[in-house]
């Protein structure tokens, strides 16, 4: 008995529709609106054409966010990325095989934990008055600490909140290049060390080349997930001092919910999804993946 | 067009709710919308959508009996009541007021925040209603019905919780520091800051780590600096807006005069945490809400009085003002029957029920309604002076400015304290985006 042609699309229709009203159709119509000068408080929405463009790139506190989100991206990669292989690496090594799942478990728990949660509980961490962390760092290193100021102070707070989401993520990271790796066949590894080859050679040559797609979609979420940012920075630092800690998604959030800049706030947002989507082009095409 | 802001609107907030998922909280689902009808006949069903934020676990409740008690009394009004928290209530009306499904009686704050609702016609002007009850009218604080009364003389909002900014002090610490009596000047003001610190204790404890706490200085001194009618009436007006007055910059220039006083770390300390501080005696004084005497009084007892900012003479504004303003209700200028809303406005401001509220710990701006049996004798002195003695309100700066100005009001006000902005810079940062602001609705 055969299912009916149709029977798959009617399973995926939900899904789909769900998608489209809420991912593709808002895509386009931002685009849209992204032109238009309105609120909720006015009767209508004014064309403005271009304007909002040409002001967004005029905007010092786009730039700001811009800069803050790629530096997100930059140093997850290091530490989510690049850390998390290191570390899934040594746990699937037959040394440590033994202890892994206990590692496995240890560093992946802070990424089932709630944002909320964390971003506070690191809020009062770093907190100068109330929180441990200038008295850890004066007893590990003798620096006087009574200036020091993580979150409140400009030159510091993107740094505080960008090193906790490595804390938090980077055993999720870990734990998805694991999968990678327990998918590598054995005999590969057992061919290279007949063949004389040490851990760091199996590690480059059978290790890396196999896993290549994982490591691909890891950069990609890490990539993306660094330009979507919003919570960690609300619950940390609201984005200050100033505009300081301010990332481009907690900008759209301000133009469109405290400035009532719905316009603007769209034309962020455009930015912000052209540039996630060019950056996952390009990822895809410098690996040359994508294909599994 | 109407029916795509609607649409972008709704989409804009689904999309935003996704994002802050992990931030906690939920909305309620709007109610239907049953507005924009003819006016039942009297006996006909009525529903009334009423919108608050009062959620707290002793108040809510106290409300929610109150339109029991009203239903009961009022067979054929049934009263559709939402809640949602401080935090999510603006993003709510904003989608409420774009979808043109705006509650029948919503929750506002004075200021620029109600004068948006005015101006896109979603506010039912009360002031015949007043007229034909003055004994209603005169049954509130002055000041404070003050504060929703705008252009000749329109009365547009009921206050409700009433609030304002006043210093708290330390008794023990100003005596043992020989401060006889709560500065009322500027200079006077100094002067206790010297003899605190020289007898050991920090002037101020304070923090501005939600970022509208220093702004809430700044206003405050505005209100000294700057002309009333040019603070209020001209800058708190979106068609008129400049904020070029020279007091602006003078004010911020009395605020750094204080900084020295402060505790560290003012960046990154919250309000609750510098209210720690005070309880703690690390701080001597703090500048902060009057609906928070209570809560000053369970952790300090009567070893606390208050003072309003100081006067500073010779500055060009209203030194009798206070900095602050009540929430308040609003009636839908879409609503289908507004007798029956207003009706049930009344109820809920009647004196019964207001004294119902203030028994759990809810300020009111109904004269009579806040007793000793169940506030604080600071609190109730303090609405006492508001009766009495403050002329009437300087607004919230953070609600009397447009949106795109108090953004930046809140956002560079840290920047100020850091000495990353000068004065000059800080408000030319606001002067800037005012030009925009009235230029735009100029248009």
């Amino acid at each position: 008995m055969h299912a009916k042609k149709i029977t798959p699309f009617l399973y995926i229709f939900p899904a789909l529709l769900i998608l489209l009203v809420f991912v593709y159709v808002p895509i386009i119509l931002n685009f849209f609106w992204s032109m238009f000068q309105w609120n909720a408080y006015t009767s209508g929405m004014n064309w403005v054409g271009l304007d909002y463009y040409v002001r967004l790139f005029q905007d010092e506190t786009f730039w700001i966010c811009l800069k803050n989100n790629t530096v997100y991206a930059l140093i997850s990669l290091v530490g989510q990325v690049a850390f998390g292989l290191v570390v899934a690496a040594i746990l699937e090594s037959q040394y440590m095989r033994k202890k892994s799942p206990f590692f496995r478990t240890l560093f992946f728990i802070p990424s089932i934990m709630s944002m909320t949660v964390v971003g506070l509980l690191f809020y009062l961490f770093y907190n100068p008055n109330v929180g441990p962390f200038n008295n850890l760092v004066h007893l590990l290193t003798g620096m006087d600490t009574t200036t020091l100021d993580i979150l409140g102070s400009p030159e510091s707070a993107i740094y505080g909140v960008i090193a906790v989401s490595q804390w938090m993520w980077f055993g999720y990271m870990a734990m998805l290049l694991i999968i990678g790796m327990q998918k590598i066949p054995d005999e590969l590894n057992e061919a290279a060390v007949i063949d004389g080859a040490n851990q760091i050679q199996i590690f480059w040559h059978v290790t890396v080349p196999n896993i290549k797609e994982m490591i691909l979609v890891d950069t990609i979420v890490c990539v993306v997930g660094s330009f979507k940012l919003f919570d960690e920075v609300y619950i940390m630092t609201r984005g200050g001092p100033g505009y300081s800690s301010e990332v481009l998604a907690g900008y759209i959030y301000k133009s469109a919910f405290r400035a009532d800049e719905m316009g603007y706030a769209c034309t962020i947002a455009v930015v912000l999804f052209v540039i996630t989507f060019l950056l996952s082009l390009l990822q895809m095409k410098v690996s040359r993946s994508g294909k599994e | 067009m109407k029916k795509m802001k609607a649409l972008a609107l709704f989409l804009a907030v689904a999309m935003m709710v996704v994002m802050l998922a992990g931030c906690g909280g939920s909305t309620t689902p709007a109610a239907s919308g049953e507005n924009g009808g003819t006016a039942p006949a009297a006996g006909d069903k009525v529903t009334i959508k009423f919108l608050h934020k009062y959620v707290d676990p002793k108040v809510e409740p106290v409300f929610a009996q109150i339109c029991k008690d009203y239903e009961a009394a009022n067979s054929n009004v049934t009263i559709k009541v939402e809640t949602t928290t401080d935090d999510e209530i603006k993003d709510k009306l904003r989608v409420l007021m774009g979808s043109g499904d705006m509650p029948d009686m919503y929750q506002v704050w004075s200021g620029e925040y109600t004068k948006k609702f005015i101006r896109a016609g979603a506010v039912l002007e009360l002031t015949p209603y007043l007229e034909a009850d003055p004994e209603y009218r005169d049954s509130f604080i002055p000041a404070f019905l003050k504060s929703f009364t705008y252009e000749d003389d329109k009365v547009w909002g009921i206050p409700t919780r009433i609030d304002c900014e006043l210093f708290v002090y330390n008794k023990e610490q100003f005596a043992a520091a020989g401060i006889e009596k709560a500065p009322e000047t500027w200079d006077e003001l100094m002067a206790a800051c010297e003899k605190l610190t020289a007898a050991g204790f920090t002037p101020f404890s304070f923090g501005n780590g939600m970022v509208w706490d220093a702004p809430h200085w700044y206003g405050a001194l505005w209100g000294k600096t700057v002309p009333e009618e040019i603070m209020q009436q001209q800058d708190y007006e979106v068609t008129t807006v400049k904020i070029d007055d020279p007091g602006y910059v003078e004010g911020l220039q009395y605020f750094k005069q204080l900084q020295p006083y402060f505790t560290p770390n003012v960046g990154s300390t919250d309000h609750e945490m510098f209210l720690q501080n005070l309880y703690a005696g690390k701080g001597t004084m703090s500048y902060i809400e009057m609906l928070e005497f209570q809560t000053i009084y369970d952790n300090m007892g009567d070893n606390f009085g208050f003072f309003d900012m100081p006067d500073i003479p010779g500055a060009a504004g209203d030194q009798s003002r206070v900095h602050g303003g009540p929430e308040g209700w609003c009636l839908s200028g879409y609503v289908a029957n507004p007798d029956a809303a207003v009706d049930f406005l009344k109820y809920m401001t009647s004196l019964e029920n207001e004294q119902k509220k203030a028994a759990v710990g809810h300020t009111s701006a109904k004269i009579g309604a806040m007793t000793e049996e169940y506030f604080c004798q600071q609190m109730l002195d303090a609405v006492n002076f508001m009766q009495n003695e403050a002329t009437g309100m300087i607004e919230w700066c953070d609600c009397g400015f447009e949106g795109r100005i108090t953004e930046i009001l809140l956002k560079n006000g840290q920047d100020f304290i850091d000495d990353r902005l000068t004065a000059e810079e800080y408000i030319g940062k606001m002067t800037e985006a005012a030009t925009a602001v009235r230029e735009e609705y100029a248009k």
